[in-house]
């Protein structure tokens, strides 16, 4: 059984904030990291494969000494068809030896696939350079589900899947998002990353109820909450992590630790192109009003 | 398996918009090329009139353009208003394999020079700045027994150092790029060797006279 230890509130790592990290160590409880960051993949053929940021890499060992640490990849790509790969998630178990990460947590999406389909597994990738939903069936949900194992067994710690925003939606689905993240649970073991702005970023450019998914939604299985902010492109609200948390997320933190005050974590998020406007005192604002909330529940 | 094919084509119409103009306009061309089901190409079509994939297209492009931004921010300065035609050219013939910043520098850097060397692109700074940038990429990005493993390496410098060749004064050209100001009129030319020094943290940059320049070409304790 992994810890069920709560950690509180947290900061998505990313380089402009050494130095808030340096000063104001009073006003985060961990440290989130996006471990694609920490090294340069070369591809699956590559050798080696994975080449080490050292800096950085040596920046998150010091902190880690002073605060436990959450692992969140963006690589794994665990929705497409045609590619699982192994080898990133060996490269994360070993970072989790390093780091020990309380848990370790991905999108609910795709972004990999073959630049040939014959090829599949053998020849070049291409990247969409953005995380793109999967549809809700059951041929998807048995498909990730054998993953979900796959990783957890490799993988000494818990594994979370995060809820997806998406631009386009995919008609026809068998199972709303909710009912699709339940099941999913249900038969793989891993629990629920709830990033709040992405359901609200839904709800905006696709009129779906917040209400809903959180009333559909098994809250037993959240493990940790992402806040963040965004803003308008083209006419659609964008989840761009720009700035300050968007007020709406701030309220529907505040519905989603009352009703579930087990929840372990809630992590700000925000594009390091932002820290001008948000500045240290602006980045300790945010900090400090997820606390408040978190306190008032948890 | 059809999943696989509905995610091909959905990633290629996010990538490409007139592939997606293609397949609005005629999609029983494209489908016939893939395995899928009826469900799935419903869900094809209606998502190809979607005004969400105008906004998938966006990031993508965005996403594509900041580890160019990140590792080449002068490049893509000089380049102005040509960068969105290469852009596109870049991006058709090279679907991305990953979004790494060295890997993709590299790639785009290697395309630049074929650009230049082909006559396609003209410019008398692009080729040396580029060139300045792709080295300190791969001097923060790569360890000293990479880069001392690696071809082009200067073979008598140390593996963390590299001496670029300029044909225009480098200090007042980086230092008006870097401010975003176009390069300076009436720039001296001639043989200019700026030496990038990466073996601490913070990487130190020296204009070398050409005899110092030919004695570190020459020697690697020179430095």
């Amino acid at each position: 059984m992994y810890s069920e230890q709560k950690l509180g509130i947290g900061l998505l790592f990313n380089p402009a904030l050494p130095q808030f990290l340096e000063t104001r160590p009073e006003s985060f409880d961990y440290l989130e990291v996006i471990p694609d960051r920490e090294w340069a993949d070369r591809g699956v053929h590559g050798s080696p494969r994975f080449l080490l940021l050292e800096q950085s890499l040596e920046f998150l060992e010091r902190s880690r000494e002073r605060k436990p640490m959450l692992c969140h990849s963006i690589g794994l790509s665990i929705g497409s068809a045609a590619i699982f790969d192994s080898g990133h998630v060996e490269q994360i178990r070993w970072l989790h030896q390093k780091l020990d990460f309380a848990w370790h947590s991905d999108h609910l999406s795709f972004s990999r696939l073959p630049q040939d389909l014959a090829a599949a597994g053998n020849g070049p990738e291409m990247h969409a350079a953005i995380s793109l939903p999967v549809p809700y069936d059951q041929q998807v949900l048995q498909l990730i589900a054998e993953r979900v194992r796959y990783i957890r067994a490799v993988i000494d710690c818990q594994f979370l899947l995060e809820n997806n925003v998406y631009y386009a939606a995919i008609p026809e689905e068998e199972m709303s998002e909710a009912e699709f993240l339940n099941r999913l649970c249900q038969v793989s073991g891993c629990g629920i990353l709830l990033d709040l702005h992405n359901l609200y970023v839904n709800s905006r450019n696709h009129g779906i109820s917040m209400e809903a998914f959180l009333r559909d939604i098994d809250l037993r299985h959240i493990v940790e909450i992402h806040v963040a902010g965004g803003d308008e492109l083209l006419g659609f609200y964008t989840d761009s992590h720009a700035g300050p948390v968007a007020e709406p997320v701030w309220e529907l933190l505040d519905e989603t630790l009352r009703a579930a005050p087990w929840i372990r974590a809630v992590t700000f998020e925000f594009h390091e192109s932002s820290y001008p406007l948000l500045k240290t005192e602006g980045i300790a604002a945010q900090l400090a009003r997820a606390r408040r909330i978190w306190e008032r529940h948890c | 398996m059809a999943l696989d094919a509905f995610q091909d084509i959905f990633c290629r119409m996010i990538a490409s918009a007139d592939y997606r103009a293609r397949l609005i306009d005629n999609p029983e061309a494209e489908f016939d090329q893939h395995d899928l089901d009826a469900r799935e190409k419903r869900r094809l079509t209606a998502m190809a009139s979607h005004p969400g994939m105008r906004i998938n297209t966006a990031i993508h492009r965005a996403n594509r353009l900041t580890p160019l931004d990140q590792t080449l921010p002068l490049t893509c300065f000089l380049l102005g208003s040509r960068l969105g035609a290469l852009l596109d050219r870049y991006w058709h013939c090279n679907p991305t394999e990953n979004l790494q910043l060295p890997a993709e520098c590299a790639r785009f850097a290697d395309f630049i020079v074929d650009e230049l060397q082909s006559g396609r692109l003209a410019d008398p700074f692009v080729g040396e700045v580029l060139a300045f940038e792709r080295a300190c990429t791969e001097l923060r990005f790569f360890s000293a027994e990479e880069l001392a493993s690696r071809t082009e390496t200067q073979p008598r410098l140390p593996a963390k150092v590299r001496v670029l060749h300029f044909q225009h004064d480098p200090e007042p050209l980086l230092e008006a790029l870097s401010e975003l100001k176009p390069p300076p009129e009436n720039l001296a030319e001639g043989d200019f060797h700026l030496a990038v020094d990466a073996r601490s943290d913070e990487a130190v940059f020296r204009l070398l006279d050409p005899v110092a320049a030919a004695a570190l070409l020459g020697s690697r304790n020179a430095l």
